[in-house]
């Protein structure tokens, strides 16, 4: 089930009134509850795969618990080994086995030699990363005796399986969503409010501002060798705004739809694009994945420990690492690397951590300086994600090469007719990078848009959002980070 | 608490949701050239093929010349377009979905042309690919809901609000000079300037977009698998009344491109129709004494003057065949 589909929108409140309404006096049922809708919610996709979520719930569970009654530090690595390879196994069936098969019978013709080997059409089980990740984290902070294994296997499955982070995270944290999961909540008026509109945001984002763009960055990646450089260069920018809108919108929904049930979930995103340098920018950026590499990667490799080639060689991997857990395909990898090569200049003359605070605090604008390490770190990373969104290697860099061509500073509207109606689009992204810049200080962009306004100039607004909304919303489009 | 976050969140969802759920109920001919297909009852007789036969045969012209002879009909056309509705699996499933089970001595056109039998041949799993499997016919299974919510919530290509905005231009009286009309009967009626330029401009792009759509000769084949359920869906016709087989007239370049790619067309289907014992009416040469917008489709003038000849063949037909049982019943 998708959170911009009409199936959503009669399952969320449904399950908001038989919660707060029917089981409030009593957490177990509630949780039970939660976990039986969260199952269907994930069954709208393909129930079979109910079995692989169970399976490694059940198995994160057992072996957490096993981690912590084991009585030698032999005994306790083991289950962990048991825990990480199957979850890995499991990870690297579903989503690497044809890219490993197919990369080495790359390899093997490379050198002269032929592979007979066959890949599986294998369906990717939607979220299967994002829940993978779930249970190591479980696992890996009993094994470092951050938490105690739970008891209860209903609040450990809710943990995993909550429906609003399940397909595309936030990656929740045991030692953060697990002692949510085992207090009591209390309604709070308050806090609920704040959940819808933060869903409306979100909806927003992917609707509005995600698919809109879509549209234009089909066309043009589809076509890429019969645009101009200066459509292509078009083409990336609206990729960027396009998986922004899409991924921090399907987090803003994620987050709203756990805030009306009375969980707080990781935040994810904090305005990435206002970002003054790539350290900065991966601060920002997918946080909860970030931290999850840096706390079980990073750290374990030795961290910034061990002098500057360690430092460096770790920061590498978990650049790496994080490309091909977006996908089985080398161009993410080559989007980590080249993350990687922008980062390093900040790891090596110690600069990565200059930016701490959001650009501009408490002023209207940026300064000058500001605003060209805005738009320098901006350019970088658009750059990067033209091999985020290419079909392979070969296509990224036909596109690259595509946009370093004569006609580069040609005007792509007037060259290429058919692209005139995004300028529309251009304009959405204006109205919506000033509402993020104004509402750049709070935990999402309207938070506190028109708080100290009368009700009607606040409703105003918000039916402003909610008809863009609606004026927008076509076919159900799928959530690209589903894919991961 | 809980219930005022209930009352005031009803409260602001309240307009949204009803411009929503109204739009589901308002959706007419104007909304798309679809939709109004899905929401019509079963029929009798019906007029299948690609976007020429949608635009280019009016039901009621055919109805009103077989009354005269008194015939009482009620012609369906049930034509989508080219992506939509060429002959293969899905069509055939969705002609068998909007024919009324109990139907009997109902009349069927099948229109034909080159385009609605090519295929680009795509295996997934040793299984042929047909694209159309993925498109709102092959999707919807409901052809007679009204109305139809599968079709808006799920194939309906533009926010729903727009039903509304459509219906609001037209109240307002601003709508734009070029506009598309799905009357009842299924007719799709096309409104479009028909100055000359205008419509050599259309025609040259029509061409452009067959030259790159299609492979040109001798590159071009028919697929075997749609000619082979174009005959499933004669033979299925069959069993409910007759059937005419009808290649409706284009403009002359557009022509000479279908002799091009495919020379053998007509002998196949004079093939086709002998196999299956029906009429092939080939109005392809008669290019010149019609009107086209884009050369690939008839003017409306044109498509009615085409839809009498149609009515008027199948009426001398009709009025033949009575004669004969009934001589024969001397």
């Amino acid at each position: 089930m998708l959170f911009n589909s009409f199936e959503y929108a009669i399952f969320l409140p449904l399950v908001f009134i038989v919660y707060w309404f029917l089981l409030n006096k009593s957490l177990t049922l509630q949780n039970i509850f939660l976990l039986l809708v969260s199952y269907l919610f994930y069954s709208f996709w393909d129930w079979r795969f109910l079995f692989l979520l169970a399976f490694s719930t059940f198995l994160d569970y057992f072996t957490g618990l096993r981690i912590s009654n084991a009585t030698s530090s032999d005994k306790k690595k083991i289950w962990l080994f048991i825990s990480v390879f199957v979850n890995l196994g499991f990870l690297g069936f579903f989503k690497y086995y044809n890219f490993f098969i197919e990369s080495f019978a790359e390899l093997m013709s490379a050198i002269g030699l032929k592979a007979h080997l066959t890949t599986l059409n294998i369906i990717l089980p939607v979220g299967i990363s994002f829940y993978t990740f779930h249970g190591l984290s479980y696992v890996f902070d009993i094994y470092n005796k951050k938490i105690r294994p739970t008891t209860n296997w209903v609040e450990y499955a809710l943990f995993v399986s909550f429906f609003p982070l399940l397909v595309a995270g936030p990656i929740e944290r045991a030692t953060h969503l697990l002692p949510q999961v085992e207090k009591i909540r209390t309604f709070d008026y308050t806090k609920a409010v704040d959940g819808l509109r933060q869903i409306l945001w979100g909806l927003f984002k992917k609707i509005v501002i995600a698919d809109t763009c879509a549209v234009y960055v089909n066309l043009i990646f589809n076509n890429s060798e019969s645009y101009s450089g200066s459509t292509l260069i078009l083409g990336a920018v609206l990729f960027a705004f396009q998986i922004y809108g899409d991924f921090s919108g399907y987090t803003d929904i994620a987050l709203g739809t756990a805030r009306l049930l009375g969980f707080e979930l990781l935040k994810n995103f904090s305005y990435p694009y206002f970002s003054r340098d790539i350290a900065e920018f991966w601060r920002r950026w997918h946080i909860s994945l970030s931290t999850w590499f840096r706390d079980y990667l990073y750290i374990p490799l030795g961290g910034s420990r061990g002098g500057m080639y360690k430092k460096i060689r770790n920061t590498l991997i978990i650049f790496l690492v994080s490309g091909f857990w977006h996908g089985a395909n080398w161009t993410f990898i080559v989007w980590g690397l080249l993350n990687a090569i922008y980062i390093m200049p900040s790891i090596i003359l110690k600069t990565n951590r200059n930016h701490l605070d959001i650009v501009a605090s408490g002023k209207l604008f940026p300064s000058i300086k500001e605003a060209v390490q805005l738009f320098v770190t901006f350019a970088l990373t658009t750059f990067a994600w033209i091999f985020f969104r290419a079909n392979d290697l070969h296509h990224a860099l036909s596109y690259i090469s595509g946009i370093f061509s004569y006609d580069l500073f040609s005007i792509p509207f007037l060259t290429h007719p058919e692209l005139f109606k995004s300028i529309i689009c251009i304009m959405l992204i204006v109205v919506f990078l000033v509402i993020e810049w104004i509402g750049r200080s709070n935990k999402y962009a309207i938070e506190k848009i028109g708080q100290r306004q009368h009700r009607l100039v606040r409703w105003a607004f918000y039916y402003a959002v909610a008809f863009s909304i609606l004026l927008s919303y076509g076919k159900n489009q799928e959530f690209i980070y589903f894919q991961f | 608490m809980k219930k005022k976050f209930i009352k005031r969140g009803t409260l602001f969802l309240l307009l949204p949701f009803l411009l929503l759920a109204s739009s589901l109920f308002i959706a007419d001919g104007r909304t798309d050239p679809y939709y109004i297909r899905f929401t019509t009852p079963k029929q009798n007789n019906m007029i299948v093929g690609s976007s020429r036969a949608a635009q280019g045969i009016l039901p009621s012209a055919i109805d009103s010349i077989l009354n005269k002879g008194g015939y009482h009909t009620t012609m369906f056309n049930y034509a989508f377009t080219i992506n939509q509705s060429p002959y293969g699996p899905t069509y055939y499933e969705s002609i068998k979905n909007k024919l009324n089970e109990n139907a009997k001595n109902g009349i069927f056109i099948v229109t034909v042309d080159p385009w609605t039998l090519y295929l680009k041949e795509e295996k997934e799993n040793n299984k042929i690919i047909f694209p159309e499997d993925n498109l709102s016919l092959g999707k919807i299974k409901c052809v007679d809901c009204h109305p139809n919510f599968d079709y808006l919530l799920y194939s309906y290509s533009s926010p729903l609000l727009m039903i509304w905005m459509t219906k609001l231009l037209r109240i307002l009286n601003l709508e734009g000079k070029e506009s598309l009309y799905l009357h009842n009967d299924g007719w799709l009626e096309v409104s479009v300037g028909m100055d000359s330029t205008e419509v050599q401009k259309r025609i040259r792009k029509k061409i452009k977009d067959l030259e790159n759509e299609y492979p040109s000769a001798p590159d071009f084949h028919l697929s075997s698998d749609r000619i082979y359920y174009l005959n499933k869906i004669i033979e299925f016709f069959r069993k409910h009344g007759e059937v005419f087989l009808v290649r409706i007239p284009v403009h002359e370049k557009i022509k000479d491109i279908e002799n091009k790619v495919c020379p053998q067309f007509d002998s196949l289907m004079n093939d086709i129709a002998r196999k299956n014992s029906v009429d092939y009416l080939n109005f392809i040469n008669d290019s010149t004494i019609y009107e086209f917008t884009d050369g690939n489709h008839l003017y409306k003038d044109s498509g009615h003057k085409l839809s009498e000849k149609i009515g008027e063949f199948i009426l001398n037909k009709q009025l033949q065949d009575n004669f004969e049982e009934t001589m024969g019943s001397f």
